[in-house]
C-alpha cells in the first residue's frame, strides 16, 4: 500500500472532531497521573476502559494510547521539581533533573525534557511507521538467552551510573537484585523471603521501592535542614532551555531516540532499561562525563527522550502481531478484544483506519503534550518558590495516597515507609538509592532468563555464547565492563607511582 | 569510628544473613539453580563490596559517625517518621479524610509551627482537591474507615 | 463529605444495627440497602477483573443499590480471599476470584484462611480454559503425531504462565500418562509463553486463554484441549485430553463468594440476581469477546465440586511429591 496515502487516511481519521477530544482527554490525564507518584497508567486505563465501550474502536484506543504516552512527559515532571520518580522510567531524570532544579534552572530541565520527549515520540513513530514488520522478527529472536545476556549488559551499564564510590554503588546493585528475588519464586512455586506475608508473595513492588528510596527519604533528609529551597528558588534563570543547553542536548536526544525505540521494541525490555542505558551512553560519549549527575543536561535530556521513544516502540509487537511489550500494552489489547479487534498481522489489512488513525493520532498528541506541558513550566517552577514548610505535607501526602491507590493495599504503604526510612539512612551514609532500584528492575528478568536459558540447554552454560544475539551482547558487556574499571586502575596505578616519586 | 567502616560492617552482616536464608532456599547447581541461587549470588556479592569499602574507609577522609548527625534538626525528620507510621496504622480505620487532615495538620502545625489560618486551608484544600482527582476523575477507591467516609 | 449526607449515613448504620438485632428474616427483608462492596482478587484489566465489573454493573441494577469493586490482587488472589474471610457475613462484602483460591493453592502454601471452611460460594460463571498448542508450521497435525514424536524425542521444551498452574499440571498429567519427557519452561504469564512460541524457542505451550486471538489469527494451533470432558463447541475438531484416555485436572472457575455463615435469604437473593446478569445477552456478548465458555454453576452445585477439586489437587500433589511451604 502507498505510504503517503496510508498517511492521508490515517491523519484523516486522527483529525476527526471526536478522535481529537478524546486524544486530548487521553493525554491530558496521562500527563496528571504521570506527575502524581504512585498511580501508573495501567491502573487509569483499566478504570477508564468502560468509558470507551459507547466509543468507536479507534477513539478508544487513540485515547487509551494518549495516556500511556501522556504518562512519560508527566512522569519527568515530578522528578524533576522535588526528586520523585513519577514513576520507574524516570528514577534516571532525578539524577541530573533535580539537581538542576536545586541550582535554580528547572525550567531547562523541564523544557528539555518536554521537547526531547516531543522529538523521540515524533521519532519512534516514524520509525513505528517504516520498520514495524522487520523489527518484529528480530524481536522475536530474542529467547531467554538473549535476555540474560542483555540483562548483564545492563548491569554493567548501571555502574557507569556510580556517581562516588563504585564500590558502594556496586554493592547497592546486590541489593537490588536481592530484594528483586523476594516474593514467589515462578519457576519453583516457593515463597522466598515473604516472612508469610501474603501481600510479599508478588514481590516487593517499583512504586513503593522508588517511592520509598527516592521520595521519602528525600523529605527525611530535607526536613533536617531549616531554609533549604527558599534560597535556590530565589536564583531562578530562564525559564527555557538556552542554545548552549540545545548545543549539549541534541546530540543525546537523537541518540538516545534510536536506542529507546529499539529497547521499547523487545518484550519485557522497556522504558527504563532504555533510561539508564542511554544515560550511560551519553555519560561515557560525553566530553564532560564528571558534569553527570551535578545537573548536566544531556543527563535529563538522554533519559526523557528515551523513554518516550520506548513507549512509541513497545506499540510495534502489539499493533502488528498482537503481543503486548509490556503490562500497557496488554491493557490495550484487552480493550481492543472487547471491541472484536484481534490484533495480529490480519489487523492492518482489516482495520486500516484503526491502524493508521491511531498512528497519525500519536503524533498529534505529541503536539497536544507539548502544547500542554511547555505553558506548564512556568506553573511549575512557581510552585517550587512554595515555601518547604507548606511543600513537604502535601508532597508527602500525596505520595502516601499514590501509593496505596495502586494496590489498595496499605502493605504498599509499610513497605514506602520502610524503604523512606532506609533511604534516609543509606543518603546519609552516602549510598547511592538509584542503582539499588535499576538492578531491582533486571533482577527478575535476569533470573528468569538465566533459569528459562539453563531448562533449554539441559544444564548447559554454553548456550550464552553459542547463541550470536546473546554471544555479542556479553562481548559488548565484557568491553564495557574492562573500559570502566581499566581508566581507574591506571589512575590509582598513576597515584602510586606520584607517590613513590615524590618520595625519592 | 568512620562513618564508612560501621556501614560497611552493617551491610555484610545483612548480606551474610541472606546468604544464610538463601542457602535455606535450596541453591541446586550451575547448571540447575535453584530458588536461593540467586539471592545467595547477590548477597555474597554484596559481601564482597562491603569488605572493599571496609578496607577502603581505611584510607583516610572519611567522616565520623556522629558527624553525620550534628548540626542538623534530625528531630523533624524522626518526627515526619513518626507522623507518616501513625497515619499509615490508622488509614484503614479513620478513613482517608480523617488521617489526611491529621498528618496535614500534624506536619504544618506541630512540626512546622505555621499559623492555624494556613494550616487548616491548605489542608482543606488539598485534600479536597486529592479527593476530586482521585476519587471521582480517577475512580480509584479510597479507603473509607469506620466512621464511613 | 456535606453534614446531611453523613447525618443519613450515621442513621443509616445505627438502623442497621438495629435491624440487625432483630431476627434473621427481617435482614434479609431489607437486603440490600446499602452498597456493596465487591473484591477482585485480581489487576485491573485482567480478564476476571472485566468480567466481575460486568457482572457488578448488571446486579447493580437489579439489586437497587451500588456495587463498589475494588481490585486487592496479590498472591494470586489469597491476600482477597483472605481479606474477604475476615468480613462479616451480611452479604454486604463479597468477592470474585479464581477456585484456585480455595481448591489449589491450599496444597501449596499456608494461608491465613480456611479454604473450605470460611467461605460461602456463591455462584460460578465460567471456568479457565486450556489448550496444548503448537505454532501453525509444527510438523505435527494432530495430538497423535505429536505423543508419538514426543515419545521418540524425549525433551521437547514447552512453556507455562507458571508452575503448578491449571495448565501446566495438565501438561503434567499427559506427560505421565504417555510415559514422556518434557523440559518446562516456565514464564510469567500468557503473552511471554506465546512470546516464546512465536519465537521459536519452546516446541509448544500449555496455552492458559492468551494463545486464543492468536489461533484465530492462524499463527497458533490446538492440538487438544485440557479440562474438559465434553468437546468445546467452538473447536469441535479438538480432541480431549480425556478422549485419548487421560483424564486431566479439573478446570478453576470464576466463582462469586462471600464469608461463610452467609443468611439463606441473602444467599438466595444474591443467587437469582447474578445468574440474571451472567445469562444476560450484554453478558454472554463479554464472555464471547474474551474466549470465555459460560458455565454457570450454583452454590448448591459448587458445594460439591469444590471440595472434589480440592480433592483432587490433593492427591495429585501428594502424588507427585510436592509439600506446602
Amino acid at each position: 500500500m502507498d505510504f503517503v496515502a496510508n498517511m492521508v487516511m490515517g491523519f484523516g481519521v486522527a483529525l476527526e472532531p471526536m478522535n481529537l477530544v478524546f486524544c486530548f482527554i487521553g493525554v491530558f490525564i496521562g500527563t496528571l497521573i504521570g506527575v502524581l507518584p504512585g498511580i501508573g497508567p495501567v491502573g487509569t486505563m483499566a478504570i477508564l476502559l468502560p468509558v470507551t465501550y459507547g466509543i468507536s474502536p479507534t477513539t478508544a484506543i487513540i485515547m487509551l494510547s494518549g495516556i500511556y504516552y501522556g504518562a512519560q512527559y508527566g512522569g519527568s515532571t515530578t522528578s524533576i521539581l522535588v526528586g520523585i520518580p513519577g514513576e520507574a522510567a524516570s528514577v534516571i531524570t532525578t539524577i541530573d533533573g533535580y539537581q538542576m532544579a536545586l541550582q535554580g534552572r528547572a525550567g531547562p530541565a523541564l523544557g528539555i525534557a518536554a521537547f526531547g520527549s516531543f522529538i523521540a515520540g515524533t521519532i519512534g513513530i516514524i520509525g513505528l511507521q517504516l520498520l514495524a514488520p522487520p523489527l518484529v522478527s528480530v524481536a522475536l529472536r530474542f529467547g531467554p538467552p538473549e535476555y540474560f545476556s542483555l540483562m548483564i549488559l545492563g548491569l554493567v551499564i548501571l555502574t557507569y551510573l556510580a556517581q562516588k564510590s563504585m564500590a558502594k554503588a556496586l554493592m547497592m546493585a546486590g541489593v537490588g537484585i536481592f530484594i528483586g528475588t523476594i516474593g514467589l519464586d515462578t519457576m519453583t512455586g516457593t515463597p522466598r523471603f515473604t516472612m508469610g506475608i501474603p501481600d510479599l508473595l508478588d514481590g516487593v513492588g517499583i512504586a513503593p521501592l522508588a517511592m520509598g528510596l527516592f521520595g521519602i527519604s528525600e523529605i527525611l533528609l530535607n526536613v533536617e535542614h531549616k531554609i533549604k529551597h527558599e534560597i535556590v528558588a530565589t536564583e531562578l534563570k530562564h525559564l527555557l532551555p538556552s542554545r548552549k543547553d540545545w548545543g549539549e542536548s541534541i546530540g543525546p536526544i537523537l541518540r538516545s531516540s534510536l536506542v529507546g525505540f529499539f529497547l521499547g521494541i523487545l518484550p519485557g525490555g522497556g522504558a527504563v532499561l532504555a533510561s539508564f542505558v542511554t544515560y550511560g551512553m551519553e555519560k561515557r560519549l560525553s566530553k564532560t562525563p564528571e558534569k553527570f549527575g551535578k545537573g548536566a543536561i544531556a543527563g535529563v535530556a538522554a533519559p526523557e527522550s528515551a523513554n518516550n521513544a520506548a513507549a512509541q516502540g513497545a506499540f510495534i509487537p502489539l499493533l502488528t502481531l498482537g503481543i503486548p511489550a509490556n503490562v500497557v500494552m496488554g491493557m490495550l489489547l484487552g480493550a481492543l478484544m472487547i471491541h472484536n479487534i484481534i490484533p495480529g498481522p490480519m489487523m492492518i489489512n482489516e482495520h486500516p483506519g484503526l491502524f493508521w488513525g491511531v498512528i497519525a493520532s500519536m503524533y498529534v498528541g505529541n503536539v497536544m503534550l507539548l502544547v500542554l506541558n511547555l505553558p506548564l513550566i512556568g506553573l511549575w517552577v512557581k510552585l517550587l518558590r512554595v515555601p518547604y514548610s507548606i511543600l513537604f505535607p502535601m508532597i508527602l501526602f500525596i505520595c502516601l495516597l499514590g501509593g496505596y491507590v495502586i494496590n489498595n493495599s496499605v502493605v504498599d504503604l509499610y513497605l514506602m515507609l520502610f524503604f523512606g526510612v532506609a533511604g534516609y539512612l543509606m543518603r546519609k551514609f552516602d549510598y547511592e538509592p538509584a542503582p539499588l532500584v535499576l538492578a531491582y528492575v533486571l533482577s527478575t528478568l535476569l533470573e528468569s532468563a538465566l533459569r528459562q536459558s539453563l531448562i533449554l540447554s539441559g544444564g548447559s552454560m554454553t548456550i550464552f555464547v553459542v547463541r550470536p544475539i546473546s554471544a555479542g551482547c556479553l562481548i559488548l558487556a565484557l568491553i564495557l565492563l574492562v573500559s570502566s574499571i581499566l581508566p581507574r586502575i591506571r589512575d590509582r596505578r598513576r597515584m602510586l607511582v606520584e607517590q613513590a616519586e615524590e618520595t625519592t | 569510628m568512620n562513618a564508612d567502616r560501621w556501614s560497611s560492617l552493617f551491610w555484610f552482616a545483612l548480606g551474610a544473613a541472606g546468604i544464610y536464608a538463601s542457602a535455606r532456599l535450596g541453591v541446586g547447581n550451575v547448571g540447575e539453580p535453584g530458588s536461593g541461587f540467586m539471592p545467595l549470588t547477590a548477597c555474597a556479592f554484596v559481601c564482597v563490596m562491603a569488605l572493599v569499602v571496609f578496607l577502603q574507609s581505611f584510607g583516610g577522609g572519611g567522616r565520623r559517625l556522629s558527624a553525620l548527625w550534628r548540626g542538623v534538626y534530625w528531630r523533624r525528620a524522626l518526627g515526619v517518621g513518626l507522623l507518616t507510621l501513625a497515619y499509615v496504622l490508622a488509614l484503614e480505620s479513620l478513613g482517608f479524610f480523617v488521617t489526611g487532615f491529621l498528618l496535614l495538620v500534624a506536619t504544618m502545625k506541630g512540626l512546622e509551627g505555621l499559623s492555624w489560618r494556613k494550616t487548616l486551608t491548605i489542608s482543606i484544600v488539598t485534600l479536597i482537591v486529592s479527593y476530586v482527582v482521585f476519587k471521582v476523575m480517577l475512580k480509584s477507591t479510597l479507603p473509607a474507615g469506620m466512621l464511613g467516609f | 463529605m456535606k453534614p446531611m449526607k453523613m447525618l443519613k449515613l450515621v442513621c443509616a448504620a445505627l438502623g442497621l444495627q438495629l435491624t440487625a438485632l432483630a431476627p434473621a428474616p427481617a435482614v434479609a427483608d431489607t437486603y440490600p440497602d446499602k452498597p456493596i462492596t465487591l473484591y477482585i482478587g485480581y489487576a485491573a484489566g485482567a480478564t476476571t477483573d472485566l468480567t466481575a465489573r460486568a457482572l457488578a454493573q448488571g446486579a447493580e441494577k437489579l439489586l437497587g443499590v451500588a456495587i463498589v469493586p475494588e481490585n486487592k490482587a496479590g498472591g494470586g488472589a489469597t491476600v482477597a480471599a483472605g481479606l474477604l474471610a475476615s468480613k462479616k457475613p451480611d452479604g454486604y462484602t463479597l468477592a470474585v476470584l479464581s477456585t484456585g483460591v480455595l481448591s489449589v493453592r491450599p496444597q501449596l502454601l499456608n494461608l491465613s484462611y480456611n479454604p473450605l471452611k470460611d467461605f460461602t460460594v456463591l455462584m460460578q460463571y465460567s471456568h479457565y480454559v486450556g489448550a496444548l498448542v503448537v505454532r501453525k508450521d509444527a510438523p505435527w497435525k494432530n495430538i497423535d503425531e505429536f505423543v508419538a514424536y514426543a515419545k521418540k524425542n524425549p525433551g521437547m521444551a514447552y512453556a507455562s504462565t507458571g508452575t503448578h498452574t491449571q495448565q501446566q499440571i495438565a501438561v503434567e498429567v499427559l506427560r505421565q500418562c504417555k510415559g514422556l519427557e518434557f523440559k518446562h519452561v516456565p514464564t510469567k504469564g500468557g503473552t511471554e509463553s506465546n512470546t516464546a512460541l512465536l519465537g521459536g524457542h519452546v516446541q509448544f505451550i500449555a496455552g492458559s486463554g492468551a494463545h486464543l486471538p492468536l489461533v484465530q489469527q492462524g499463527e497458533f494451533r490446538q492440538l487438544a484441549i485440557f479440562h474438559v470432558k465434553k468437546r468445546d463447541p467452538l473447536f469441535p475438531d479438538i480432541p480431549t485430553l480425556t478422549e485419548i484416555g487421560c483424564p486431566d485436572n479439573p478446570p478453576l472457575g470464576y466463582v462469586v463468594l462471600g464469608p461463610a455463615g452467609m443468611p439463606e435469604a441473602v444467599t438466595k437473593k444474591l443467587d437469582d440476581v447474578f445468574k440474571k446478569v451472567a445469562e444476560s445477552a450484554d453478558f454472554q456478548a463479554l464472555l464471547t469477546k474474551f474466549n470465555l465458555p459460560y458455565d454457570y454453576k450454583d452454590s448448591k452445585q459448587l458445594a460439591r465440586d469444590v471440595p472434589a477439586e480440592a480433592e483432587w489437587y490433593k492427591n495429585f500433589f501428594e502424588k507427585m511429591g510436592i509439600k506446602k511451604q
